[in-house]
């Protein structure tokens, strides 16, 4: 579909007046050429040779030629190819000066490329830019081993990670402050509007699916709870953490990757600084720091947008819905929502430098390792809520 | 291959400044090139050059220990620089400086602070002497003005030469450049290779050059290196001037000869008399 499209614009945008016209005379013997062989106005397929030519000698006559450009000169030099197969000959006649010229340097050009395809391989001349093509098997093998590779390297990318927390620990680390201070206020300052308005909002969705299936048993009383808990256990630190992997987490990438195409991680790795101390390390600590204090205040902003539903539409006092948010919430529930945040935190800043450290020197792959960071962040982030779950239900609380 | 002679002639008495021997490089177990294998003294100007895709890049990055190499030796100053014992490699790094293509600033930091950073890693000089050194070495590249922009704020030119101050940062004995003349136009590159020329000359520094442009070579190049993509092999070491006209291999004094004109314009001592 892709591919169509630039050509249906190109059909609408092309001019109204028509191509050239080709033909062959009475005879068979004499191709005229008529009107304009541009590339812009466009111009049928030259008609095949009526009947069997043989090896008879055709005349290309071009006296009638009012424009032309690379289009007649590949066109005569597609007939010239068919001539040479089929075996008669071609005689040009009146052709405009130059098309000549060009149509032996197309055939010199044709007929070096050839040879090159075609030719022996020697050792050692193999072009790489040129693989050979591959069957769908060996695609999908190359596939399967690229992924795994990609996968693979980020157990080592922790490792490093740790590695790099330990230097950091025994105050060994080059840690850049001015790079975690930009994360900090790039996670606190510039993402808590964004974070506290869909969390309010969330907190106002759950208010009301929550009361109109309790309201048919009259247990509204039991929106705050509900409100509450969905806040502070899940939706807190879940919003928090899918909003930053979109803003920050591909912002890490983008930006890892574009140091890496202006070769900073070399120059760093010649200047004897680990890039995890310097690029990851600040990332991660703010991220870790700043992610349970975002989830807390958005699950915050969640209770209030219950607040504001039930007071308004339910009919609870404000009291009533304090005193019950209140009951509600133990120690326990206060603390799940920071512990996951950290684990988030702790993903978004890991996965979003993975990517981009991993990102190849192009500007599209600068673009493609944000998008996958945020894919993957988020995936993380959903499977890691997954896990506390399960756990959280093993072990009852 | 360069004959016995050649290095001889390069290597005199004293330890070479960098010894490459017998060395094959590549990604993974793909090897590029193989044998390249060359001296350079201390205070020379050496250049390597090659066709695209002859591996010049890649030899930089064994040379400067981002890749390990395949096969062979890297040394420095007559010590092996072997990526197994990462302390010692370390510690020839700062030895060395490196230029990269577009000066590889850091763009969260100032000129000033880039010039800085190497100075606070590897020294425990107090911070009035660092700013004072990075100022000193960005005036050295006639930034002298410009320590407070940053990266994102100055021009191609500038971001190498800002780069150069900060490979300068340590004193390096021998400087790396990268294509130190790619998106610059003549004239500024002919001004970095004047500061190149004037940084070995009062400094001493040797110089190894990763570059395909002409007037640079003809210009600075004391001997070259000839790595060649089809035959994945150098082809020669020496001097570029005589090897235009005398190299056995004609891919060498094509290369050399297709600028010979216009670097002998820029250059007349540059040309054979």
């Amino acid at each position: 579909m892709c591919c169509l499209l630039p050509w249906v614009m190109a059909k609408r945008q092309g001019t109204k007046e028509p191509g050239g016209e080709a033909s062959w005379d009475s005879g068979g013997k004499v191709l005229r050429l008529q009107g304009p062989f541009t590339v812009r106005s466009g111009a049928d397929p030259f008609p095949p040779p009526p009947g069997d030519p043989g090896d008879a000698a055709l005349r290309v006559d071009g006296a009638g030629i009012s424009q032309w450009d690379s289009l007649l000169v590949e066109r005569l030099g597609g007939l010239a190819d068919e001539a040479a197969g089929k075996g008669f000959s071609l005689e040009w006649q009146d052709l405009p000066a130059g098309v000549e010229d060009l149509l032996e340097e197309r055939n010199r050009i044709t007929a070096e490329a050839r040879a090159a395809g075609a030719g022996p391989e020697t050792p050692g001349e193999a072009d790489p830019g040129a693989p050979p093509r591959k069957s769908l098997l060996q695609t999908v093998g190359r596939t399967t081993e690229e992924v795994a590779e990609r996968e693979l390297s980020l157990p080592l990318f922790l490792g490093q990670t740790v590695l790099s927390v330990g230097r950091l620990l025994r105050g060994r680390a080059v840690f850049q402050g001015r790079d975690f201070l930009e994360v900090l206020w790039e996670c606190s300052g510039r993402a808590l509007p964004i974070v506290l308005l869909i969390s309010f909002l969330t907190g106002l969705i759950f208010a009301f699916i929550g009361a109109t299936q309790l309201q048919r048993f009259g247990a509204e009383i039991f929106v705050p709870p509900l409100v509450s808990l969905a806040m502070f256990r899940e939706m807190g630190a879940l919003m928090t953490g899918i909003i930053l992997s979109g803003r920050t987490g591909s912002a890490f990438a983008a930006r890892i990757g574009s140091m890496k195409a202006n070769d900073e991680l070399n120059a760093l790795q010649t200047m004897g600084v680990s890039p995890f101390d310097f690029i990851v390390l600040p990332r991660l600590l703010a991220l870790v720091l700043l992610m349970p204090l975002l989830g807390f205040l958005a699950s915050w902003a969640g209770v209030m947008g219950g607040f504001l539903m039930s007071v308004s539409f339910l009919g609870l006092t404000p009291a009533t819905y304090v005193t019950q948010t209140a009951q509600s919430l133990d120690l326990a529930n206060f603390l799940i929502g920071p512990v996951k945040s950290v684990v988030f935190g702790a993903l978004i800043a890991l996965i979003g430098c993975q990517q981009g450290m991993a990102a190849g020197a192009s500007a599209s792959s600068v673009g493609r390792a944000a998008t996958s960071a945020v894919v993957q962040a988020i995936t993380w982030i959903i499977v890691a809520d997954a896990l506390f779950a399960i756990l959280m239900n093993l072990y009852g609380s | 291959m360069n004959g016995p002679t050649e290095q001889e002639k390069a290597a005199p008495e004293e330890t070479p400044a960098l010894a490459v021997e017998s060395l094959t490089i590549g990604y993974g177990s793909k090897a590029i090139m193989a044998g390249i294998d060359f001296r350079l003294r201390r205070g020379e100007i050496f250049f390597i050059l090659g066709g695209s895709g002859s591996g010049k890049s890649t030899l930089l990055k064994t040379l400067i220990g981002l890749i390990p190499p395949l096969k062979g030796k890297v040394s420095f100053f007559g010590q092996l620089f072997d990526g197994d014992d990462p302390r010692g490699q370390q510690a020839l790094l700062q030895r060395t400086g490196v230029l990269y293509q577009g000066g590889a600033l850091f763009s969260s930091m100032n000129l000033r602070e880039n010039v800085a950073l190497p100075l606070r890693i590897h020294t425990r000089l107090d911070e009035k002497t660092i700013l004072a050194l990075a100022d000193y070495k960005l005036r050295l590249v006639e930034l002298g003005m410009a320590g407070d922009r940053f990266p994102s704020e100055i021009s191609g030119g500038m971001m190498k030469r800002a780069g150069l101050a900060r490979a300068l940062a340590l004193d390096p004995e021998i400087l790396f450049f990268d294509e130190p003349s790619a998106g610059l136009d003549p004239v500024t590159s002919h001004q970095l290779d004047e500061t190149i020329r004037r940084l070995n000359h009062s400094l001493g520094t040797t110089v190894v050059v990763v570059s395909h442009e002409l007037a640079s070579i003809f210009a600075l190049a004391e001997r070259i290196v000839f790595l060649d993509a089809a035959s994945r092999q150098q082809l020669e070491v020496g001097d570029p001037r005589t090897l235009r006209t005398d190299s056995p291999h004609a891919t060498v004094r094509e290369f050399l000869a297709r600028g010979g004109d216009d670097s002998a314009k820029q250059e007349p001592p540059a040309t054979p008399a």
